[in-house]
């Protein structure tokens, strides 16, 4: 009696069909929707563009940091990506404008911030001064470098007559920055 | 209109081969196939006609996005397409918070008299969903797997994520609470 009923019920269950509507239109409906497989140009173009997607968002982090980098002061958590960028730079291009150029905004930035960091200035116009001076040896040899070169220091000179005037208080640590001009001027007197 | 067709095992598996390659008119095949199978497992389950038919094609949707990732070492296909079924079952009822779909004795007589009236043909989900509503909706997935389609303890265990062993177990016990109540 018990298995009767068990083997009625799954009789009973087996009759229970998928209703007229799915029977009429129900693969019609979906074969709209399934997409055939991906065609191999696709599944290439897609490879590319996630690969360009992928070059173009690390680009954009690259981008980011070294921006972010450059604005950095000595101490700042993205400072040695700055000091590494600047040692990229001499590679690429043989000296060390890069790193003089950061060395002189950094010095003015540092003059006329409302604290002064006495300490973080005066590490920094050192830092100024090693890279003019090795600069300076290299250029000394060539005329036409060396001219160039003059020119520029000769900027940064302005630039910081400018701070003096504008923050007195930092005048002694300016000074020690020109030294590194008057050390070029000193060698060109002796020429 | 889909004409039913009996497929032989040896048909069935190459046609899986082929719409595992992309062919849509295999997997159409296959439809045909396992439209009435997997259409009464949900409807057990959910107990709605049209609910029913969501989930059914939903199912076939999501199987034909799936099956280049469909592998017959992991499992066969009727048991890769009840695991899906029996995953979106378990996502609405999870959406609606319908944590259980016990029918209640008020629910019972009314659908029992709506299907009733409907046809003669609903007399059966009547009967089964009656026998059936004794049981909680994982127990009640473990009936028709095993006992109404026939499926492996293998594949049943794949299906409900469960050894074996544990659901061979389950069945005989789950039957026997079926047997028992036809005696109340």
């Amino acid at each position: 009696m018990k298995e009767e009923f068990l083997e009625n019920l799954r009789s009973e269950y087996r009759k229970t069909g998928a209703t007229l509507h799915l029977r009429q239109s129900g693969w019609e409906d979906i074969a709209k929707k399934i997409e055939a497989p991906t065609p191999f140009y696709k599944q290439i173009f897609g490879s590319f563009a996630k690969l360009s997607i992928g070059v173009f968002v690390f680009l954009i982090l690259i981008t980011t940091l070294y921006g972010a980098a450059l604005a950095s002061m000595p101490g700042g958590l993205l400072y040695p990506v700055k000091i590494f960028s600047e040692k990229v730079a001499k590679v690429f291009t043989g000296n060390n404008q890069v790193a003089i150029d950061h060395r002189v905004d950094e010095i003015v930035t540092l003059s006329r911030e409302s604290e002064i960091n006495a300490r973080e200035l005066k590490k920094v116009v050192i830092e100024y001064r090693m890279v003019v001076e090795e600069e300076q040896e290299k250029v000394r040899n060539s005329e036409e470098q060396k001219q160039e070169f003059q020119e520029r220091l000769e900027s940064h000179r302005v630039r910081f007559d400018e701070i003096t005037s504008e923050n007195p208080g930092v005048e002694k640590e300016i000074e020690e920055a020109k030294k590194a001009l008057e050390f070029r001027e000193g060698e060109k007197d002796e020429d | 209109m889909i004409e039913w067709v009996f497929v032989m095992p040896n048909e069935y598996k190459k046609l899986v081969k082929e719409a595992v390659k992309g062919d849509k008119n295999a997997y159409g095949e296959l439809y045909k196939i396992f439209l009435d199978r997997i259409y009464r497992f949900v409807y057990y389950l959910v107990n709605d006609e049209f609910l029913a038919e969501d989930i059914t094609q939903n199912t076939f949707l999501k199987a034909w996005n799936g099956l280049k990732n469909f592998s017959p070492a992991k499992g066969t296909f009727q048991s890769y397409l009840y695991t899906i079924a029996r995953n979106l079952v378990i996502d609405h009822q999870r959406k609606k918070k319908e944590i259980s779909i016990e029918l209640t004795i008020g629910e019972n007589l009314k659908s029992e008299t709506d299907l009733v009236d409907n046809a003669s043909r609903n007399e059966s989900i009547v009967e089964v969903r009656k026998a059936l509503s004794v049981l909680s909706e994982n127990d009640r997935q473990i009936v028709i797997l095993r006992y109404f389609e026939e499926m492996s303890y293998d594949e049943i265990a794949g299906v409900v994520g469960k050894k074996s062993g544990a659901v061979r177990v389950k069945v005989h016990r789950l039957l026997e609470v079926l047997k028992n109540n036809m005696e109340k």
